[in-house]
């Protein structure tokens, strides 16, 4: 019998394509996707007072916490750029790459259940992830522009060029390696949690090694080299550099990243693909 | 001939048993890179493939067909793999090998009610839900006041559903899966909550989907009054094959009968474990006789268990589950019931005699299970797996008064003391 005739709507086999994304099942389910959207969104701040604002209280005071300690206690240099406005850029896009990452590498556990009860396409749940984080990414955004603009008006005016214009593609760039990354480590946890046990501790070491509290030309010798090869140090610097006009970014660097995003997408829906059908029986 | 709609071919699910640990990371990677270097997979032993090393077969080579508008009953006993072939049928996990062609959209309703979120208000939950469950918004749209007016949730549904009670989020949530436009709908033990009137109006509703719209319907239940009202043919599943494909009516009748039962008791050398051997499993009657059988309800039979005790441990119990023809279990009784007694296992030979009360059970077929275990410890012979069954025909003698000749309302026929003062 054969089941590639046409007649069949669905062949359900043992062996799919690895690398497919299903994209025309995707599309069928896009108000699926909207609706994962406003959940998180909606159930995040329920029966919070200040609702949404808690979005702006994170990157403010960890903004307010870097200047104090970075800047007046260790005496951390910020490539003459306001130290308000240089921690705000990297608190803000290191907050949405780590919470991206976070929540893309738990979406097996923490939908463990419907997974286990209804067939939809799998991935509708990361994209809609990536959509509530950056709408979350943008609100937090703004913020950082509005400090951006009281002080291009205060003798800043320098900041200001075609440069700017980088700025959705980096972002599309951190989108990218962060789910690459969260993919992996979702589908690796869901047999080996050890993962997960790491993942905090990765995080803040990920941090403290990519050019977020300081700026790349403030590290020197064989440390610079680490710093370096971590992935997302040239993301960082190419958002400073957009932004600030300031930055050690280098060719290198930005194609040795791009070649880690890629990387880590590809394995990362390999790993997803392979994980969606077979965590059921593992979690 | 209708059009087939479903095409099952060699459909097997293997489940890996043991825990997931450094252990199996190191046997993982080992028989990982054996497989990538071309070599043969030196975790496992010769001549063995992926097969019992380390797991189970929960479905073996199914193969079936189901035509348009068919009202199919999947039934048979816990673990026979009931729901893992619908899981398979629901895309929710993949089978291990074979293959399913599908005509048309699926949609499952295994436990209602997932995905439902607890801040959302009813109303929010219908959208998110009806979306897991692949309808579009705009078809959402067109069936809310309808999907309402089923779960008889009304002036509640701006609420979140973390107010209502049980019984409202069951309704809401089966109005939703109700209320979908799928061709195909696999329900499992939806049934099985909410009160017995609701109950009754989604058994009416199934029927109305599948009868009046010709919708395929795939169903799940122990309950074989359910079934038989819902469904024209049946497949009666036994560990994982597929025992009987025909009339519902057969199918039930075979399941109940029981004489798909691989294991006879007379083969009970097969249940000897570290703690005993079992030497006889058998119904007696008050002088100790083989009981025959149909017999009536106004007299005592006994289950008589022999053993031979190798190993005597504090928390040990033995005992058995009897269960109705529906599959319902009536009760458990175990020896620990009795303090005293249970003191009294000695290792060596030892003879338990179990009371099944008279004047109790009502007209009809038993299933009487043997059951081992140390108590919220481990389970030696589960009576809802594998354990030595005996059968037990009651009919007549249901009470001292004349008006009642013949199987009473209700699922147990107590005969209980009356008093009367004038």
């Amino acid at each position: 019998m054969n089941f590639n005739d046409g007649k069949w709507d669905t062949v359900i086999e043992a062996k799919q394509n690895p690398f497919s994304l299903k994209l025309n099942q995707l599309k069928e389910y896009k108000d699926l996707i909207f609706l994962f959207v406003k959940r998180d969104i909606a159930t995040t701040y329920k029966q919070t007072i200040l609702g949404p604002l808690w979005y702006l209280v994170q990157p403010i005071f960890t903004t307010i916490m870097f200047v104090l300690v970075f800047r007046h206690v260790a005496s951390v240099g910020t490539d003459n750029i306001p130290p308000v406005l240089f921690y705000a850029a990297g608190t803000i896009l290191w907050s949405f790459f780590s919470s991206l990452l976070t929540v893309q590498a738990r979406v097996f556990y923490t939908n463990k259940d419907i997974f286990g009860k209804v067939y939809f396409p799998r991935l509708t749940v990361p994209i809609a992830m990536i959509f509530s984080e950056l709408l979350k990414f943008l609100i937090q955004f703004a913020l950082f522009a509005a400090i951006y603009v009281v002080y291009l008006f205060n003798g800043y005016s320098s900041f200001l060029s075609f440069r700017l214009l980088l700025l959705p593609f980096i972002v599309i760039w951190l989108i990218l390696m962060a789910t690459g990354l969260g993919l992996i480590v979702s589908s690796v946890t869901t047999r080996y949690r050890d993962l997960a046990m790491a993942m905090t501790f990765f995080l803040s070491m990920f941090m403290y090694a990519a050019p977020v509290v300081y700026p790349l030309s403030e590290v020197s010798g064989r440390l610079k080299t680490v710093i370096f090869f971590n992935p997302i140090t040239a993301i960082i610097e190419c958002f400073r550099y957009s932004c600030f006009g300031t930055g050690e970014v280098s060719l290198t660097m930005i194609l040795y990243s791009a070649g880690c995003t890629l990387l880590f997408l590809l394995g990362g829906i390999l790993l997803f693909n392979k994980n969606e059908k077979a965590f059921v029986d593992v979690i | 001939m209708n059009d087939i709609v479903i095409k099952a071919e060699n459909i097997g699910k293997y489940y890996r048993l043991g825990q997931i640990n450094t252990g199996m990371f190191y046997s993982d990677a080992k028989s990982w890179f054996s497989r990538k270097l071309g070599r043969e997979d030196k975790t496992l032993k010769i001549g063995e493939s992926i097969s019992d090393k380390d797991g189970f077969w929960a479905l073996k080579d199914i193969n079936f067909e189901i035509e348009q508008g068919d009202r199919v009953g999947i039934i048979g006993r816990n673990g026979a793999g009931k729901s893992t072939l619908l899981k398979v049928i629901s895309q929710v996990t993949v089978p291990t090998k074979g293959r399913i062609g599908i005509k048309g959209s699926v949609a499952s309703l295994l436990e209602v009610g997932t995905g439902f979120h607890p801040d959302m208000t009813g109303r929010e939950n219908i959208y998110l839900n009806g979306a897991i469950l692949g309808m579009k918004r705009a078809e959402i749209n067109e069936k809310m006041e309808e999907i309402i007016a089923f779960s008889e949730i009304n002036e509640h549904i701006d609420t979140p559903v973390k107010r209502y009670s049980s019984g409202m989020y069951v309704r809401l949530a089966f109005a939703v899966a109700a209320h979908l436009d799928s061709d195909i709908l696999i329900a499992d033990e939806v049934l099985a909550v909410g009160d017995a009137e609701f109950q009754k109006r989604a058994l009416g509703k199934m029927n109305d989907l599948s009868s009046k719209q010709g919708r395929t319907v795939l169903f799940v239940s122990h309950r074989m009054n359910a079934v038989k009202a819902l469904c024209k043919t049946g497949i009666l599943l036994n560990k994982g094959e597929i025992v009987l494909h025909d009339d519902i009516d057969k199918c039930i009748t075979t399941y109940q009968s029981g004489l798909y039962e691989t294991k006879s008791v007379e083969d009970l050398s097969h249940y000897n474990n570290e703690f005993f051997d079992l030497l006889g499993y058998k119904l007696v009657n008050v002088d100790g006789k083989d009981l025959n059988q149909p017999m009536e309800n106004c007299d005592k039979a006994y289950v008589r268990i022999e053993l031979e005790m190798k190993k005597v441990h504090h928390a040990f119990t033995i005992g058995y589950a009897i269960y109705n023809s529906d599959g319902t279990l009536m009760y458990w009784s175990y020896l620990t019931d009795d303090y005293d007694e249970n003191n009294n296992v000695k290792s060596g030979r030892n003879v338990l005699v179990g009371e099944i009360p008279n004047y109790f059970l009502n007209e009809g077929e038993y299933s009487i299970y043997f059951s081992a275990s140390l108590h919220y410890i481990q389970w030696i012979v589960n009576p809802e797996e594998d354990s030595p069954c005996l059968k037990l025909h009651i009919q007549g003698g249901l009470s001292d008064s004349p008006f009642w000749p013949s199987k009473r309302p209700g699922v147990c026929a107590p005969v209980l003391k009356w008093t009367i003062r004038n």
